[in-house]
């Protein structure tokens, strides 16, 4: 509002001089071409009358004595005509007046310098303007110095200055009026897409960035209504994600949180009631059987927790490895689960070395194997296979068991991550055992891929970039 | 003794449960999912539910709405605002958030029994017997005075029977939380319950812990 007020009252500022000020010099130039032109028709006249009574004083010395008295006579005799004409007249011999009509005094020292040159003035008296001409005039016959002075009163000139002024001060109000009027509503025509912007600005920044604002005409409030738009669509990009990323981190925590609480809860549950009941020898061994596996869990939990968080510190240490021996002995790391389950573990392994960190492909691969032995049922089957193809060599696990659905496979890899949303004891982890393995192939700068289908199977394909 | 059923899917936590309740004389039944659950509940009759929420196929939260009649009281590690709010609006008639105690999870468990009417209004051990609604205690059917402050105790004891009760602990249940006295006064009255209810033998002495009233299933 206040760039519209501003508008507003520097134009109105500027017309009212501007309008002023043309007004003002119009009427300044025709007052002084009217006076020029008076001027010019009472010197006409100052001449005429000094010319005619030059020759009426001639014409009257012929039959009367020449004298002042006589000359006295004769501009009388002017006098009542011009006066008519609000003009006035003057006759000065030797300096003496002999004759005056003139409606003012003090205009003699006006004059008295000047006299025996012709001179003139303008003089203003009580709201009057008057023309006073003052010129030598020579009487035949006397010998005095004779000077005429003629006074006009410029009313014609008073009268159209008059109207003038009294038009341009209607011209100025009726002008102003209308400029504040139609001004007004040309801004607030002008302004509302400002304002429009400005509202819908405001809704934006209170949290509505889906708003955008409709964009009309060609101008610079279209042009920055665009750019606002494509503005806001950036900064709801930039929400979603950070709204998303606030999301995972949340779920990490909650289950982070969940998994840690749940062993807690038995530890401290089962000692408790170790201390306080009064337990027999079957009890006692139950309980302290739980607190053992539950803190065996969250043990193993702290543990991968802990190497997930070091190996983006740590390098490799690359020897040259012999992958049967690796496999024969998670084989026999993992024999109780099979041998409980059933479950079938072959290899078929080329004898072409690999050139990794034996501790690290350990981890990696009896994580791996032990999740292809879960997610296998009562007498399934898991498959090893290491090949070089390309030049790049190539591990492969695959079972026949449950298999995950695509949009499981999406997020596997994340930390605490389970298929099952209740995060079952009975035939899961934590959820961290991928995540590991994700970080892990990462720093051995290879790549894995997972290939699922529901009651299929799964197969895990690790490919090292290194030959 | 009432009869309760817990739905958990962790065994271990499970199994601390049950025993914890049948500590104190409650009768349980353990189930690991939904669906068991229901099937249990269908064909017997509960005093109590302890729920879990997360359980594989049905969340707990599901699962309230079939158990209308019995009271529930969710037993979970989802300590948000929101899931209280959720688990508490959708009728449960209290929140646990594991881990717990053993005396607070017994505590409330007895709340929401007292505030069901499932609460025993009799008890009868070794020649003793209890009529808390009228207050009175009998040795082989022989009325015998106690004090007020004997008669907490005693109710104390046999509310909280089988777990090992701290002297503090003693006096904050029986005496309230505003007692700034010894704990000597709890010796001494455990001497005088002894005495009286010819129970040496059954409110034990714990070595480090406090007492403890034995009450064999």
């Amino acid at each position: 509002m206040k760039f519209r007020q501003k508008i507003y009252a520097s134009t109105i500022f500027l017309f009212i001089i501007v309008l002023n000020l043309s007004l003002l010099a119009i009427i300044y130039v025709v007052y002084q071409n009217n006076l020029s032109v008076e001027k010019d028709r009472a010197f006409v006249e100052a001449n005429y009358i000094a010319d005619t009574l030059t020759i009426d004083a001639k014409n009257t010395f012929y039959s009367q004595p020449a004298s002042d008295n006589a000359i006295a006579d004769i501009i009388g005799s002017y006098s009542s005509v011009y006066e008519k004409q609000n003009t006035w007249l003057a006759l000065f011999s030797n300096k003496i007046p002999i004759f005056n009509s003139i409606p003012f005094s003090n205009l003699e020292q006006k004059f008295a310098d000047s006299f025996g040159s012709k001179t003139s003035l303008v003089y203003k008296q009580n709201g009057k303007t008057f023309f006073c001409i003052s010129l030598p005039i020579s009487i035949p016959i006397l010998s005095s110095d004779y000077q005429l002075i003629y006074v006009h009163e410029l009313v014609g000139l008073q009268i159209s200055m008059s109207h003038l002024t009294k038009l341009s001060l209607i011209i100025c109000v009726l002008g102003i009026s209308f400029l504040s009027i139609f001004l007004f509503i040309i801004l607030s025509r002008l302004m509302e897409p400002f304002n429009n912007l400005s509202l819908a600005v405001s809704d934006v920044s209170a949290g509505n960035y889906m708003q955008q604002i409709a964009v009309s005409g060609n101008d610079e409030v279209a042009d920055l209504s665009k750019h606002f738009n494509e503005m806001s669509k950036e900064i709801q990009k930039k929400v979603s994600t950070l709204e998303e990323a606030q999301m995972v981190k949340q779920n990490l925590i909650d289950n982070l949180s969940h998994e840690m609480r749940t062993p807690l809860t038995s530890i401290h549950g089962y000692a408790e009631y170790l201390l306080l009941s009064p337990a027999d020898e079957e009890e006692k061994y139950n309980a302290l059987r739980y607190i053992m596996d539950e803190s065996s869990r969250l043990s193993l939990m702290g543990n991968r927790l802990l190497m997930l968080s070091q190996l983006r510190e740590t390098s490799p240490d690359c020897e040259e490895v012999v992958l049967k021996k690796l496999l024969s002995k998670i084989k026999s790391t993992l024999s109780f689960a099979l041998s409980e389950k059933e479950v079938e573990l072959l290899f078929s392994c080329t004898d072409t070395a690999l050139f990794s960190d034996v501790i690290l492909l350990e981890s990696l691969l009896q994580n791996l194997i032990e999740n292809a032995v879960h997610a296998c049922l009562p007498c399934g089957q898991v498959k090893v296979a290491a090949y070089t193809a390309d030049c790049f060599y190539h591990i492969t696990i695959s079972d026949n068991g449950v298999g995950m659905t695509e949009e499981i496979l999406s997020h596997i890899t994340e930390p605490f991550f389970r298929a099952d949303k209740a995060r079952s004891r009975t035939d899961g982890g934590a959820g961290i055992g991928l995540a590991l393995c994700q970080a892990i192939t990462i720093a051995l700068g290879a790549k894995m891929k997972f290939f699922s289908e529901p009651n299929i199977g799964t197969t895990v394909l690790i490919t090292f970039t290194t030959p | 003794m009432a009869s309760i059923l817990i739905v958990e899917d962790d065994k271990g936590i499970n199994e601390l449960i049950s025993k914890n309740l049948g500590l104190v004389g409650h009768r349980c039944v353990s189930c690991p999912n939904g669906s068991c659950a229901l099937n249990v509940y269908q064909n017997g009759s509960f005093d109590l539910i302890l729920l879990d929420v997360m359980l594989p196929n049905l969340s707990g939260f599901d699962l309230i709405s079939h158990f209308a009649g019995t009271p529930v009281i969710f037993v979970t590690a989802k300590e948000g605002l929101s899931d209280r709010l959720h688990g508490l609006t959708c009728g449960a008639e209290d929140y646990i958030i594991k881990p717990f105690e053993m005396l607070e999870l017994i505590a409330r468990v007895n709340i929401v029994l007292r505030r069901f009417q499932k609460e025993d209004s009799f008890f009868e051990f070794a020649a003793v017997q209890v009529d808390f609604s009228a207050h009175m205690v009998f040795l082989n059917h022989t009325l015998i005075e106690l004090t007020p402050k004997e008669y907490e105790l005693l109710e104390v004891l046999i509310k909280n029977r089988n777990i090992a009760l701290s002297r503090e602990k003693l006096l904050e249940l029986a005496w309230g939380y505003d007692y700034y006295g010894d704990t000597r006064t709890v010796d001494t009255h455990i001497q005088k319950l002894r005495k009286k209810l010819n129970w040496e033998e059954q409110i034990k002495t714990v070595y480090k812990l406090g007492y403890r009233l034995e009450v064999s299933a």
